[in-house]
């Protein structure tokens, strides 16, 4: 990627941190737990967007954070008070800033209207709140020439606005410009013939410019590199030696100069130090015909006990005077390493490396000394490292782990005992490559704070929307989880949220007239348990109405009027596909979209959902997903002769079948009586075509199974060998797509085992059986 | 042999820019992520040259320049700021505690350079 787009990502990754950032301190100022660090954080923010949205000069990004962090200065400097209406105002504005963020990252557009009217309200709450004027525009000095940000003049850059944004322009030539690096061209002749304007200059350094670590070396260099000079050192000022103190300034110079550039690049040189030192410039020559133009150069005759310059002073030898002068902090018996001035600026190198030094095998040495000198002094190091080679490595640790499965089960078989040594070591070998396992997985792990980071935009707007009031609460925003789980979370937990506040929650006046507060309350937390990521959220509101529910999924045909259902089982009915549709949701949580869909996307990912509701108190939705998807809980069977992988998270319990559960539907049609219901029986061996004949009533195993649209199946199986991670390799890539199989693994004996895609089973069965769901209905 | 430089800023998109125009120009980089973390640096590793923010979480511009001027080897190292739009008050807080120069963000690497040739020996 070119270099300048990676900064471009990084600045981008670096915009959701600060964002992010943001928003926490605000609502942290906003719940009165805010102190100076909070707002000195909340300004950082803004203005490090504002920084490097200038360098990618994305204007409506600069502009609006500028305006957004005129108001913070204003609030951390103490002249502006954030009451709440305040606080309520750069909340708002903090997303607008983030919708700028996403246009400027070529996403939809950031609403005009909106964003200049945050700008007025914005402005308004800093001028009303400045004490005597509005901040004045930042003035840009009062030298026009050696501004940094060209068009920063009273007309130039954005209309009515201080800040231009310079586009970096990274193609400048400036290794050129470094190996062109003229060795200090000082004229020797005191006398410059030129026809270019010549200047005279006298420069006076005080100690402040020294104790600032400035160096008149440097400055004359620079000063050289503008055309044809002569310096003269004014050693007349110079004292005796014993009257000199270390730290004071003495040295000072005239300075005769033939150039085109103008007094301002001249004044730029010495822009820096220009409080520091006595500095006079002045026309000479033709041009000029100022009065008082050039002290004669003989005023700066050196006399006294230091010898006269014959003609030209040795500028070099001046040069290593001042230097020396300007170090009087050296100690005596251990000078610190100066580099020599011939060594100037690193004129050489640039000629002799290619630009990206870092990426050539000389830049790879000095990056790693560099990594050294950071690990020592750094707590937290990070890398950035391509996910391919990651996936590489849980690749290379999945085929580590089979292949210790595989050597275990050999020297088992071959007659080693448990306690012989091989074993033991076996036994090592296993808990390290477990560990490696996991510690492998760790890299891919993130916490799941970058999906929680956007939900209290959402509850602003959603309470917004609905007029209600509510509280966002988190917990557990640093849990980890596989960065491919973690990208797919949002969407369901976005539309649980939506659900929470539009449905979940009572109106302000229904809470009120219930005795409870009138803000309510949604809180998203996550942890870990037993290997998975717990997903909750949850609501203070009114609870399901297991009536309206029940009602409703009769008249939607989705159960008999009849059937009888646990408490849970109806508030779980909303899962079904068909239960909600778009027209008679609000357009909050509506959307076309119903809890079917999130359902579906969480066992997409292997995990599963459900709703536990308290009438009158609330409904908590939660979701377990597995930690990563690049290993599997599984549970591994036999099914005419072949052995076969179940997700473990799709089995509700396993049972013997006895033949008095078992009633026959047709040829090939069973369903077995579980509780107070039937299901489908599915013989796994005959769907995949593993055997023609089915299993016999009675023989082989069942598994109820839950497959991902929430259909209820028994699969019927030859025998359990057990639970087992196993490692999951495609199917497809490897060989090619299998109806009825999801992937595959390999086993610690080396065979290869097929993982079910539950689902397609079930769908493999419906499409063969139309008739299974009829005749169950009327079993039921 | 090329100068390090030592950037100390609190974003790694201020960092990375710094250190592509440096690298382009010949400079070795070395970083720091507030002043805290610049100062641990300077225990050990020398710097010829160093560029730091103002705005930055744990110590600030002016803290890590106090620091930095406090240690008798790099008395005498320039220390260029960062800031923005000119700002007077921050140059003559910073050049208070010590810096030599600034760098008007959002810079050009042309302007970098500048800047650095006019404090580096």
């Amino acid at each position: 990627m070119d270099p300048f787009e990676e900064i471009k990502d990084t600045f981008f990754q670096e915009c959701d941190e600060q964002l992010s950032e943001l928003e926490a301190g605000l609502q942290a100022m906003k719940d009165g737990a805010g102190d100076d660090d909070t707002v000195n954080a909340v300004f950082r923010a803004v203005h490090s967007i504002k920084g490097g949205a200038g360098a990618f000069g994305l204007e409506d990004l600069v502009r609006f954070a500028h305006t957004f962090e005129s108001v913070l200065d204003e609030v951390r400097g103490g002249r502006l008070a954030a009451d709440a209406d305040l606080l309520n105002l750069m909340l708002t504005s903090s997303d607008m800033l983030s919708d700028h963020v996403r246009a400027a990252r070529g996403g939809e557009p950031a609403d005009p209207e909106r964003s200049q009217s945050l700008v007025q309200q914005l402005d308004a709450r800093r001028l009303g709140g400045a004490a005597p004027a509005p901040q004045p525009a930042p003035a840009q000095g009062s030298r026009p020439g050696p501004v940094l940000t060209p068009g920063v003049s009273e007309d130039g850059g954005i209309e009515g606005f201080d800040f231009t944004p310079v586009v970096m322009a990274f193609d400048v030539d400036d290794e050129a410009s470094q190996t062109e690096e003229p060795e200090l061209p000082i004229l020797a002749e005191p006398e410059v013939a030129d026809a270019r304007p010549s200047w005279q200059i006298s420069f006076r350094p005080k100690a402040a410019l020294y104790a600032s670590a400035n160096e008149p070396a440097v400055l004359l260099r620079e000063l050289g590199r503008l055309g044809e000079m002569s310096v003269r050192l004014e050693a007349g000022a110079l004292p005796l030696l014993e009257d000199m103190e270390p730290e004071e300034s003495y040295l000072a110079w005239s300075i005769q100069l033939a150039t085109e550039a103008g007094r301002d690049e001249i004044a730029e040189i010495f822009e820096f130090v220009e409080d520091d030192c006595d500095l006079g410039i002045t026309l000479i020559g033709e041009a000029s015909g100022e009065a008082e133009a050039a002290e004669p150069i003989e005023a700066f005759e050196p006399e006294g006990e230091f010898p006269a310059p014959e003609a030209a002073p040795d500028v070099e030898a001046l040069i290593a005077m001042a230097q020396a002068m300007s170090e009087p902090e050296l100690h005596v018996e251990e000078p610190a390493p100066q580099p020599a001035p011939a060594a100037a600026l690193p004129a050489a190198p640039a000629a002799e490396q290619p630009a990206a030094a870092e990426k050539e095998a000389g830049g790879a040495a000095k990056a790693a000394t560099q990594q050294s000198a950071q690990q020592s002094a750094q707590p937290t190091q990070t890398i950035r490292v391509e996910l391919e080679r990651v996936d590489r490595l849980i690749d290379l640790v999945g085929e580590l782990v089979i292949n210790q499965a595989m050597l275990a089960q050999r020297v088992f078989e071959s007659g080693a005992a448990r306690n012989s040594d091989v074993a033991l070591g076996l036994d090592d070998l296993e808990h390290l490559t477990r560990d490696i396992q996991e510690s492998v997985m760790a890299i891919r792990a993130q916490p799941v704070r970058s999906v929680f980071q956007r939900m209290p935009r959402l509850v602003r707007e959603c309470a917004a929307m609905t007029g209600k009031q509510v509280r966002l609460e988190m917990e557990g925003e640093g849990t980890e989880v596989d960065k491919t789980v973690v990208e797919r979370l949002s969407e369901p937990i976005t539309h649980m949220i939506r659900n929470a506040i539009d449905h979940g929650l009572e109106s302000t006046a229904d809470r009120v007239a219930a005795g409870k507060a009138e803000e309510g309350v949604v809180t998203l937390s996550a942890r870990h348990r037993s290997g998975r990521i717990v997903i909750e959220v949850a609501d203070d509101g009114k609870g399901i109405n297991r009536k309206v529910v029940r009602q409703k999924a009769i008249e939607k045909g989705l159960i008999e009027p009849d059937q009888q259902l646990s408490d849970e089982e109806t508030d779980n009915l909303i899962f079904l596909p068909g239960f909600s549709t778009a027209n008679e949701i609000s357009d909050l949580s509506g959307r076309g979209v119903g809890m079917d869909v999130v359902r579906r996307s969480i066992q997409s990912l292997g995990g599963r959902i459900w709703i536990t509701s308290r009438p009158g108190y609330g409904s908590t939705f939660t979701m377990s997903l597995p930690l990563t998807l690049a290993v599997l809980d599984g549970m591994v069977v036999t099914a005419g002769g072949q052995t076969l992988v179940t997700p473990l998270a799709t089995i509700l319990e396993t049972l013997q079948p006895k033949q008095a559960d078992l009633r026959r539907l047709g040829p090939n049609s069973w369903v077995i009586a579980i509780r107070d219901t039937y299901v489908p029986l599915i013989d796994v061996g005959c769907v995949l075509g593993y055997r023609d004949q089915p299993l016999r009533p009675g023989e082989g195993v069942a598994l109820l199974i839950e497959a991902e649209g929430g259909g209820r199946a028994a699969f019927l199986v030859d025998a359990i060998q057990g639970q087992r991670q196993v490692v999951i390799k495609s199917l497809e890539q490897n060989y090619r797509k299998v109806e009825g199989i999801a992937a595959a693994t390999i086993l610690g004996d080396g065979r290869v085992a097929l993982i079910l895609d539950v689902d397609a089973i079930l769908a493999k069965r419906k499409h063969d059986a139309p008739q299974t769901n009829t005749l169950m209905a009327a079993v039921g | 042999m090329s100068m390090t430089i030592l950037t100390v800023d609190d974003s790694r998109t201020m960092r990375d820019m710094l250190k592509m125009s440096l690298l382009r120009a010949g400079f070795t980089v070395v970083q720091a992520e507030d002043g805290v973390h610049g100062l641990e640096v300077l225990q050990e590793q020398h710097a010829d040259v160093i560029i730091t923010d103002i705005n930055m979480p744990r110590m600030d511009g002016f803290g890590f320049i106090e620091g930095v001027r406090g240690k008798d080897a790099f008395k005498a190292t320039p220390i260029l700021v960062l800031t923005t739009e000119g700002d007077p008050e921050k140059k003559a807080r910073a050049k208070q505690a010590g810096a030599s120069g600034w760098i008007v963000k959002p810079f050009n690497p042309e302007k970098l350079i500048d800047a650095i040739r006019r404090v580096a020996a």
